[in-house]
């Protein structure tokens, strides 16, 4: 589910981002709340328990393929929402620089889409439901709630990737039909990260049941600043509103919104910028293609010079051998 | 056979080795900001975007990384993007020119763009990563006031992948030599495997805090605030920014094409 | 000079579990005394060094760290003054480099940069690892490693050094440069280990401890030459 950078445009991925910074600063004052001094040690290794844990895969019952856990849910049971969402976060920062699994301008839609909806929306909202239900946790519980979890966690995930992939208006696949795939491919990847899940709660469990999160402790802590942080939620959500109506309304004045917008601000419409009519996307067809072979080409003499100046630079990335001095 | 987790696991260990450079503090700002620049070029103007490589090839080359390495570590995502791009070519016949009376479609032309775009941001984020190395990019998140908490997350997740991983590597060979050469393990017994990977995790975790807490700690990670920029992080951010902002402003296809037909 | 003292009067432990880890250890440790803690898997001798630094409290019995008692209360001024070097230095080396994490400590207790920058600097030099500061732990070898964790808690000043297993991993050379390390070390050092010719080369005294109890507590030169009294407990 992790969005490249190629499929957002810079609007959308600014809302998210500001969404996911504020997020981020709500839940790094959550965590710091939380009594437990052991939570910074615990959270840091089960971030990099969960990447690890990813690279290991199960053969999924009945057929020939395998999956892997993506762990929202599991971190919920663990530490709680907040400190799960901090964890997921830096397991996406991690993945994002290192690996490139999700650009890094897409990195607050991914936060947004994976991480907040499984820790901060469907485990609190559906796993701790039939989880603390009733008396006693059986194994049931678990497994319902794990597997319902997923399911909708990834399934408000897949909802939100169609709906960011629309807005952005990179892919010419019409919305429904990209939800239908996403949301199908989503269901059947739920249901295998629920039972993953639960696999590995029931295991926690019988093992050592004192490693799971106690609600009950929790919901003290919260009744307390819960008004609080209520409103700088809701103050988030005011902004990522407006910014999404303005880049639209920006967006459909004039399809290359951050040149138009520059254009305004400095007043100067002779900006020798804006007003070249072939960077708008309709006349002059043909420049297109002789401005992909002219840059091409020059691209690659470009290269060549900057490889000649700068050729004594050449440090030896790939030794491992550094100076120290 | 090197297992997928294997492979990860040098290719960690490769890159801090690899990086950690001394370079301005500014280049995550700078990588956001072409980041957008690429990413703001409309669908249909390839030909802009393809000027934008320039800040790529100029700044690999200036730091001494070699362009080579960049695009060839940029390669790799192609196929991942043509997914993403494939459908514009099916469904958007319009025509967007002709070269000899062959039809592009404006389909063809945005999924060029998509492969663009997405290499092109692909590169500026691993120039990033190879000149600090993750650190680097975690000192960078400090400079620029993000909250301490994730910080604090970021470094220990990092610092324990190295550790985890290793661990896993070790049971996953005590399994695979008893396995046969299964690919994955049977559901239950992979919830084993993760499980006690789980316990083995926390308990690595007590051990931490209580050698945390032997040296002091109470609760609050003294992570120590790094300076802020000097002069010559300012001059280069500067330098950078005059760059993305020309490439993406002037349109130069046009002023090439004048050029030519004169 | 000599408050720094550890006393331990019939001290029992018992886990969360049922395991009884001691049961009734009296012991008597003089500052600068230089003790090795010798036992088998499980005869208390980690439990004891964690009872010593404040990280467990005992159930019943009473560890007196110079005049202080060992409980909450007490913990963070124990800690000053005790220094744990763990047994695996992964678990002790997190920060990005070196430095940083022989800073850990003085940081913690709120000294101003200068002062912990002075006992880094001086900390890294006494394990000789004065010019690797800037380095991350992974790209340091493990005898380098186990120098660095020493570092780290060498740059707390403590009067009395804890240390759990420290030749476990080690290569002869490493072995040998932490021998000459820990001679260096001029305060109370309370050694738990199996390796009798490690704890022969830097301690005076000998402690066998047998399922929680001081079985055998007599000079280790004595120990060590009586290899009718090695068989006997079971090294």
């Amino acid at each position: 589910m992790h969005m490249a950078d190629a499929l957002v445009s810079p609007a959308v991925a600014g809302v998210a981002g500001v969404a996911a910074v504020g997020l981020i600063a709500v839940a790094s004052h959550k965590v710091k709340e939380i009594k437990r001094d052991d939570i910074v040690p615990l959270m840091g290794v089960l971030g990099a328990f969960v990447f690890a844990a990813q690279m290991i895969n199960f053969t999924i019952p009945g057929t020939g393929s395998s999956g892997h856990i993506i762990g929202g849910v599991l971190l919920y049971a663990l530490v709680g929402p907040w400190a799960a969402f901090i964890t997921l976060c830096s397991v996406l920062i991690i993945q994002c620089l290192i690996f490139a699994d999700g650009g890094m301008l897409a990195l607050g839609c991914n936060i947004i889409n994976m991480a907040a909806m499984s820790c901060l929306v469907a485990a609190p909202l559906i796993y701790k439901r039939i989880y603390s239900g009733g008396r006693g946790h059986a194994k049931w519980r678990i497994w319902v709630g794990s597997v319902t979890a997923s399911v909708i966690g990834l399934e408000l995930g897949a909802l939100l990737v169609s709906l960011e992939t629309e807005l952005s208006g990179v892919t010419a696949l019409p919305f429904g039909n990209f939800l239908g795939l996403m949301s199908s491919i989503h269901l059947v990847i739920g249901i295998c990260e629920g039972v993953a899940t639960a696999v590995v709660l029931t295991f926690v469990e019988s093992y050592n049941p004192d490693m799971l999160f106690n609600y009950f402790v929790d919901k003290t802590d919260r009744k307390i600043n819960g008004r609080r942080w209520k409103n700088v939620i809701w103050a988030f959500v005011v902004i990522a509103i407006i910014m999404a109506i303005g880049f639209t309304w920006i967006a459909s004045e004039n399809p290359d919104g951050l040149e138009w917008s520059i254009g305004k601000i400095t007043g100067d419409t002779e900006l020798g910028v804006a007003s070249i009519p072939s960077t708008a996307f309709m006349p002059d067809y043909d420049s297109t293609f002789a401005g992909i072979v002219g840059g091409l080409i020059v691209m690659v003499a470009l290269w060549g010079i900057c490889a000649i100046i700068f050729r004594k630079r050449r440090v030896a990335y790939s030794s491992s051998e550094k100076k120290n001095d | 056979m090197a297992s997928k987790i294997e492979k990860i696991y040098m290719a960690l260990i490769a890159m801090e080795k690899d990086g950690g450079t001394d370079v301005s503090p500014s280049i995550l700002v700078i990588t956001f900001l072409y980041l957008v620049a690429v990413l703001s070029v409309p669908l249909y103007a390839p030909q802009k975007l393809i000027w934008l490589a320039a800040y790529p090839i100029i700044a690999s080359e200036v730091y001494g990384i070699g362009y080579s390495r960049i695009l060839y570590r940029s390669l790799w995502i192609l196929p991942l993007l043509a997914i993403i791009g494939m459908f514009n070519p099916i469904l958007d016949h319009t025509e967007a020119f002709r070269i000899n009376g062959l039809l592009i479609s404006r389909g063809w032309v945005s999924f060029i763009s998509i492969l663009l775009r997405g290499v092109l941001a692909l590169q500026a984020v691993v120039i990033m990563v190879t000149l600090t190395g993750f650190l680097g990019v975690f000192n960078l998140m400090m400079r620029l006031g993000f909250p301490k908490v994730l910080c604090t997350q970021l470094l220990l997740t990092y610092r324990y992948l190295f550790v985890i991983m290793e661990e896993a590597i070790n049971m996953k060979r005590a399994r695979d030599s008893r396995g046969y050469g299964r690919k994955s393990y049977p559901l239950g017994m992979w919830g084993r495997f993760i499980g006690q990977l789980l316990i083995r995790s926390t308990q690595r975790s007590i051990r931490i805090h209580r050698a945390m807490k032997a040296r002091g700690f109470s609760g609050v990670f003294p992570l120590v605030s790094i300076k802020g920029w000097d002069k010559k992080a300012w001059i280069t951010f500067f330098g950078w920014i005059i760059v993305i902002v020309l490439l993406r402003f002037v349109d130069f296809s046009y002023y090439f094409k004048a050029l030519i037909r004169n | 000079m000599s408050h720094h003292f550890v006393r331990y009067t019939d001290v029992h432990y018992r886990y969360n579990d049922g395991t009884e880890a001691l049961r009734g250890v009296s012991l008597e440790i003089k500052h600068g005394e230089r003790v090795a803690l010798l036992g088998l898997n499980g005869s208390g001798k980690s439990t004891l060094m964690l009872l010593t630094d404040a990280l467990f409290y005992p159930t019943s019995g009473e560890v007196n760290v110079g005049d202080v008692p060992v409980t909450e209360k007490t913990a963070s001024m124990i800690r000053r003054s005790v220094g744990f070097v763990f047994q695996d230095p992964e678990d002790m080396l997190f920060m990005p480099t070196i430095y940083d994490d022989v800073a850990f400590g003085p940081r913690n207790m709120q000294l101003p940069e200068e002062e912990v920058m002075r006992r880094a600097e001086n900390a890294l030099t006494l394990v000789g690892l004065k010019n690797m500061g800037e380095k991350a732990s992974y790209q340091l070898s493990g005898g380098q490693r186990r120098s660095a964790a020493i570092a780290s808690v060498l740059s707390m000043e403590p009067d009395i050094l804890l240390l759990d297993e420290p030749s476990a991993n080690l290569d002869g050379k490493a072995r040998k440069n932490l021998i000459e390390i820990l001679n260096k070390y001029e305060h109370t050092i309370i050694l738990a280990t199996h390796d009798l010719d490690l704890a022969a080369k830097i301690c005076h005294r000998a402690v066998v401890l047998e399922e929680g109890r001081v079985k055998l507590d007599s000079p280790i030169e004595s120990l060590i030459s009586n290899s009718e009294l090695l068989k006997e407990m079971s090294l």
